[in-house]
């Protein structure tokens, strides 16, 4: 999957530097094909924006100057309502005192015949859709999961510079990992790597939704670590 | 042309087929992500299972004990209560994986000990709980006298195993006692066992220090009714007078590569600070000045000494180099500061800073500036980093009486010594054992 992904990207940049001097300007235009660009384009802005949003609820100095254009007034409103919502999130998980209630609360969920009955149901029907799926609910519980596997990460084994790691992992609807987490990048710190696979067994059941459509969302999970970078 | 044109149509159908598949593949399984930065100091969940003495199989085994104690104190094991545990393996085929993961055990060590002939060998396991692997297996053997000895060594190998630091389980330790008007400088294992006593007196010991190669020990006596500086041989037992100038001598500190000692005397005026060969020869000043300057350590890297003076009223830390000049004021929170040791890696400073009445240990970070405090007090003394620099030994007054203490350099875990007299005091870490 992640090769597949990584030649998406590659490509056309392949594409331009193959097509040399020599071949004509006919069999070049299909890589140009406006039909592919579109195709390609909706994906990369919505992890983007996802990872906005993390970033500015990981990030003190959070962007409030949202004022923009007409044009993309729609865009910044469901940004911002996607913000606010993931306030709300945040300011919730630090009133209920940490994740062990928020964990109970979703557990309720579980045991609930639909998730329609939730008590924050009218704050999911703010949330924008998209392919059905409420972006909102999926940032929620992406921040849940990104809480218990930080709690678990013994960042004093992965010494003091700036480290990246990356893993791969595939859960069941219980939240449990399928499997062991795959390492698609080190940190060249063998202790740091073996710590940070442990803090994501440790954090097991992750908070998955219960939902099916939701769930397939979580079904594999890429997690991007750095932790020696501040909260 | 035409034949390129053909052949690049193909290859270009091939290659267009490839991108929508790929597309189309990707964007089926578009992945999530999730950045997580930051951290904890989560420690390891480890569960130390008893050693089973396969032979002697008398008394239950105490190594496992030895070795949770060990990891405790180094702030960055967990060991689990297994003693409730039914199901106690002692070998792999034994492991009940689902019962470990229901305690929340990360890795557990589990072994088996023979004695035999005054001889113990141990066969022993670190195994990853979730990945259900072998991390490490050994065997360790020696004279049965060497049951601690190996407990700690097994610690050692589990501590560099899943930290990447090398263990201090195996280092010594001295510090010098006072029961009933007798001192004694002792040596002790770095779980404060195995107490030996080096020198006994009726008259002060002070200012004990380790010779880097870990043979030796610098240290001051009164018993000629005035301080004069001692070098004794562990290995022998021998010693010779470093210093026995007019005054007082004192304060000794070995250099990194054991050529040098930096010592206090008292010489022609105040506390000066001067360095001497180990024999007591090539005497030189290092700084002069009117005011007292004492307890000199050296930086790893023999470039610098740390010291204590009153030049700017109150004792403060400051530095210099170690071929003299102009010394450089280095701490300037808190009332006063003394008792200054500096890490292995020469980053960090360990010293007794007086605030509000109270003596306490901190961690002084050279690079940042920033000062950390890992002791409460009220009355902490001589703090002394370990040879991997992960954990600080220091001695403090409880309930009337001398006690040694450690604390891991993140401030979490503190633990005290079973070693009680009427007074504790001056405790130092020997190097590694090679």
């Amino acid at each position: 999957m992640f090769v597949s992904f990584e030649w998406r990207v590659k490509l056309p940049q392949v594409a331009e530097v193959e097509l040399w001097d020599s071949i004509p300007q006919p069999n070049a235009k299909p890589i140009e094909t406006p039909s592919l660009e579109k195709k390609v384009e909706p994906e990369p802005p919505k992890t983007s924006k996802v990872e906005e949003i993390i970033k500015s609820l990981t990030n003190d100095k959070a962007d409030i100057s949202m004022k923009q254009k007409k044009e993309e007034e729609r865009r910044k409103l469901e940004d911002q309502k996607k913000k606010d919502d993931l306030k709300k999130i945040q300011e919730d998980l630090l009133k209920q005192d940490q994740l062990a209630k928020l964990q109970q609360e979703l557990l309720q969920e579980k045991t609930k015949p639909s998730p329609q009955k939730d008590t924050k149901a009218q704050e999911a029907n703010l949330h924008p859709t998209e392919g059905g799926v409420k972006l909102g609910e999926i940032d929620k519980y992406k921040v849940l999961i990104q809480r218990k596997i930080q709690q678990n990460v013994n960042k004093q084994l992965c010494g003091a510079t700036p480290i990246e790691l990356q893993f791969e992992i595939g859960l069941m609807p219980t939240g449990e990992l399928i499997g062991n987490p795959k390492m698609l990048k080190s940190s060249g710190i063998a202790v740091c790597d073996e710590s940070v696979e442990r803090a994501i067994f440790q954090s097991q059941p992750l908070p998955v939704p219960t939902d099916t459509d939701l769930f397939s969302k979580f079904k594999n999970l890429k997690l991007n670590f750095h932790p020696n970078e501040k909260i | 042309m035409k034949k390129y044109n053909c052949c690049m149509s193909s290859i270009f159908k091939i290659f267009i087929s490839f991108l929508l598949f790929s597309l189309i593949f990707s964007n089926a399984l578009a992945i999530e992500t999730i950045e997580i930065s930051g951290g904890s100091t989560k420690q390891i969940n480890i569960a130390v299972m008893p050693y089973k003495e396969i032979v002697s199989d008398k008394t239950n085994s105490r190594m496992h004990q030895i070795i949770a104690a060990d990891l405790y104190r180094s702030g960055f094991f967990k060991p689990l209560d297994v003693e409730g545990l039914v199901n106690k393996p002692s070998i792999l085929s034994e492991i009940n994986y689902p019962e470990m993961t229901a305690i929340e055990a990360q890795v557990m060590t589990l072994g088996q000990i023979e004695i035999n002939n005054n001889r113990i060998k141990v066969n022993w396991f670190l195994v990853d709980i979730n990945k259900k692997t072998i991390l490490t297996t050994m065997e360790f053997s020696g004279p049965a006298t060497q049951y601690r000895a190996i407990a700690h060594k097994i610690s050692d190998t589990i501590y560099e195993k899943l930290t990447g630091i090398p263990g201090i389980f195996s280092t010594k330790i001295s510090y010098i006692s006072k029961n009933k008007g007798h001192y004694s400088l002792n040596v002790a294992d770095a779980d404060g066992f195995n107490v030996q006593s080096v020198v006994g007196s009726p008259q002060p010991l002070i200012s004990a220090r380790w010779s880097p190669d870990g043979t030796r020990l610098a240290y001051v006596s009164f018993e000629k009714k005035k301080p004069i500086i001692y070098i004794q041989s562990l290995v022998t037992g021998q010693r010779t007078i470093l210093a026995n100038f007019k005054g007082n001598n004192s304060s000794p500190s070995w250099s990194p590569d054991g050529r040098r000692l930096a010592i206090v005397l008292t010489y022609n005026a105040n506390s000066q600070i001067y360095l001497i060969d180990p024999d007591g020869s090539n005497l030189k000043p290092l700084i002069q000045s009117a005011h007292i300057d004492t307890e000199p350590v050296w930086s790893p890297d023999g470039r610098f000494i740390y010291f204590t003076s009153d030049r700017g009223g109150r004792p403060q830390i400051y530095k210099v180099s170690s071929s003299g000049g102009e010394p450089q004021r280095v701490s300037f929170e808190g009332g006063q500061n003394l008792n200054p040791n500096i890490s292995p890696d020469g980053k960090m400073l360990t010293y007794i800073m007086q605030e509000e009445g109270r003596f306490r240990v901190v961690l002084h970070d050279l690079q940042s500036g920033q000062i950390t405090k890992v002791s409460d007090g009220p009355f902490d003394e001589a703090p002394k980093f370990s040879p991997n620099g992960h954990v600080i030994l220091y001695a403090h007054k409880i309930n009337g009486s001398g006690e040694l203490s450690t604390v891991s350099i993140d401030g979490i875990v503190h633990q005290s010594f079973n070693i009680h007299a009427d007074d504790i005091r001056e405790p130092a870490w020997g190097s590694f054992v090679k």
